[in-house]
C-alpha cells in the first residue's frame, strides 16, 4: 500500500566538471538491445563530447546504434546488431554532487495540448499531446556564490546564470538512490535577500532545455541512477 | 431532493490505456483532493429583433480534472499517470460519485507539479484534460 513520502529525505544534486573516461565497462540490460555503463557514478554523459561505443575494443559503427540516453548512460543497438565482445565506451562523464543549502523546491512537468477538435465529431474537445517541458524553482540558504563543484572547476550557480551555461540537475525524491529525475536546465532567475534578522535567502528558477544538434540529449527523464 | 453528502468516501481510480480501452483500474490512494470541471463552451447567438436578452448556444463539451496527491512514486496509479504523460498516451479516470455509481472517461495528463518542503510530505498536483471522448456512466 502506498504511503506519503516525507519530503526532508529528498536530495537535489548537480553536475560537476566534465571528466574523460576510456574503456568504461557496460552491462546488458536484461535480454534487450540496451547496454548501460556499469559504474553508476559515471552514467551522466557530457553531450558536448562525442562518445565512442566499442565492441571488444573496436568502435561500433553509428549505423548499428539506434539511440543513446546520455542522462542514464545507455546505448541501444539496432535489432540486427549484437555485440560479440565486451561493450565499453570512451566518453566524458559528469560527476554528480549533492547541492547544499536547499530549503525547498518544486518541479513541474508539462505536455502541450493543442486543440484537435474536428467537424463531424463527438462534440467533446479533442487534443493531441505535443511538446514536453519541465521547469522548477529552488529556495536556498545561499547567495549562489558558493562553489557547487569543490572537487573540480570552480562553479557557482550565479556563474552558470551569467554565462548562460546549462546544468544537469538530479532529484532523488526519496533519497534512496533507487530512482531519480534528471534534467538539463538553464537558470533563468536568481533572487537573494539579506535581512539582518534572518539567514541569507536565495530563490532560483530554472527551465529544462534540449541540448540541441549535432548531439541531441533528451531534456529530462526518470530512471535508475 | 437528495441531501448533501460528505466528500470523504468518494474515490477515483486510474487505469492505463489498453488498445483504446481501460486497463486494470487501481484506487488512487493518497488522493487528498479532486476537482472535476465539466464545461460547455457558450457561443453568443443573440440576434436582432430579440427580447433584449443574450441568447446562447452550447457547443463543445470538455472535462478537466485536477488531483492533489501526497506523493508516493511507488504507487501504481501515480506510476500510471506519470507513464501516460511521458508517453503522451491517454489514461482512464473512473470517478465514483457514490459508492457504486459514477462515470469513467479517458484523459491526457497535461501536467504534474511536485513540491518538496522538509516540514511536509512530498506533494503533487496532477492536471488532466479530456481527449474528445464522452464520459460513460456506470
Amino acid at each position: 500500500m502506498a504511503s506519503a513520502q516525507v519530503a526532508y529525505k529528498a536530495k537535489l544534486s548537480a553536475s560537476g566538471t566534465s571528466t574523460a573516461m576510456t574503456a568504461q565497462a557496460c552491462a546488458q540490460v536484461g535480454v534487450t538491445k540496451t547496454w548501460q555503463i556499469s559504474n553508476s557514478s559515471k552514467r551522466v554523459l557530457d553531450p558536448s563530447v562525442a562518445r565512442t561505443w566499442k565492441d571488444g575494443g573496436s568502435a561500433i559503427a553509428a549505423a548499428n546504434i539506434q539511440s543513446e540516453d546520455l542522462l542514464f548512460g545507455t546505448v541501444t543497438f539496432i535489432s540486427s546488431f549484437t555485440p560479440g565482445g565486451a561493450v565499453t565506451v570512451d566518453a566524458n562523464y559528469l560527476p554528480i554532487t549533492a547541492l547544499a543549502s536547499v530549503k525547498s523546491m518544486t518541479l513541474e512537468q508539462t505536455v502541450d495540448m493543442p486543440d484537435a477538435t474536428l467537424l463531424n465529431s463527438s462534440g467533446y474537445k479533442a487534443r493531441i499531446p505535443t511538446l514536453m517541458d519541465a521547469k522548477g524553482d529552488l529556495q536556498m540558504l545561499s547567495d549562489f556564490q558558493d562553489d557547487i563543484d569543490p572537487s573540480g572547476t570552480t562553479t557557482t550557480l550565479y556563474g552558470l546564470l551569467t554565462s548562460r551555461t546549462p546544468l544537469l540537475l538530479e532529484l532523488d525524491e526519496k533519497g534512496t538512490g533507487v530512482e531519480v529525475f534528471r534534467a538539463w536546465v538553464l537558470i533563468g532567475d536568481e533572487k537573494v535577500a539579506f535581512d539582518p534578522k534572518d539567514l541569507t535567502q536565495g530563490s532560483l528558477s530554472w527551465q529544462a532545455t534540449d541540448r540541441g544538434s549535432p548531439v541531441i540529449a533528451a531534456a529530462s527523464g526518470w530512471g535508475a541512477p | 431532493m437528495t441531501a448533501a453528502s460528505a466528500a470523504y468516501p468518494r474515490k477515483v481510480q486510474i487505469a492505463p490505456d489498453s488498445a483504446g480501452s481501460p486497463g486494470t483500474y487501481a484506487d488512487c490512494d493518497l488522493n487528498t483532493k479532486l476537482d472535476w470541471d465539466s464545461s460547455a463552451d457558450m457561443v453568443d447567438t443573440t440576434d436582432l429583433n430579440s427580447a433584449g436578452l443574450h441568447k446562447r448556444t452550447p457547443v463543445l463539451l470538455d472535462n478537466k480534472v485536477t488531483l492533489e496527491l501526497n506523493k508516493d512514486t511507488s504507487s501504481t496509479p501515480f506510476g500510471t499517470l506519470r507513464s501516460g504523460m511521458l508517453a503522451r498516451t491517454q489514461v482512464w479516470l473512473k470517478i465514483y460519485e457514490t459508492a457504486s455509481t459514477g462515470c469513467y472517461f479517458p484523459a491526457y495528463v497535461e501536467s504534474i507539479k511536485s513540491s518538496y518542503d522538509p516540514k511536509d510530505v512530498s506533494k503533487a498536483s496532477v492536471s488532466l484534460v479530456g481527449t474528445g471522448t464522452a464520459p460513460v456512466s456506470f
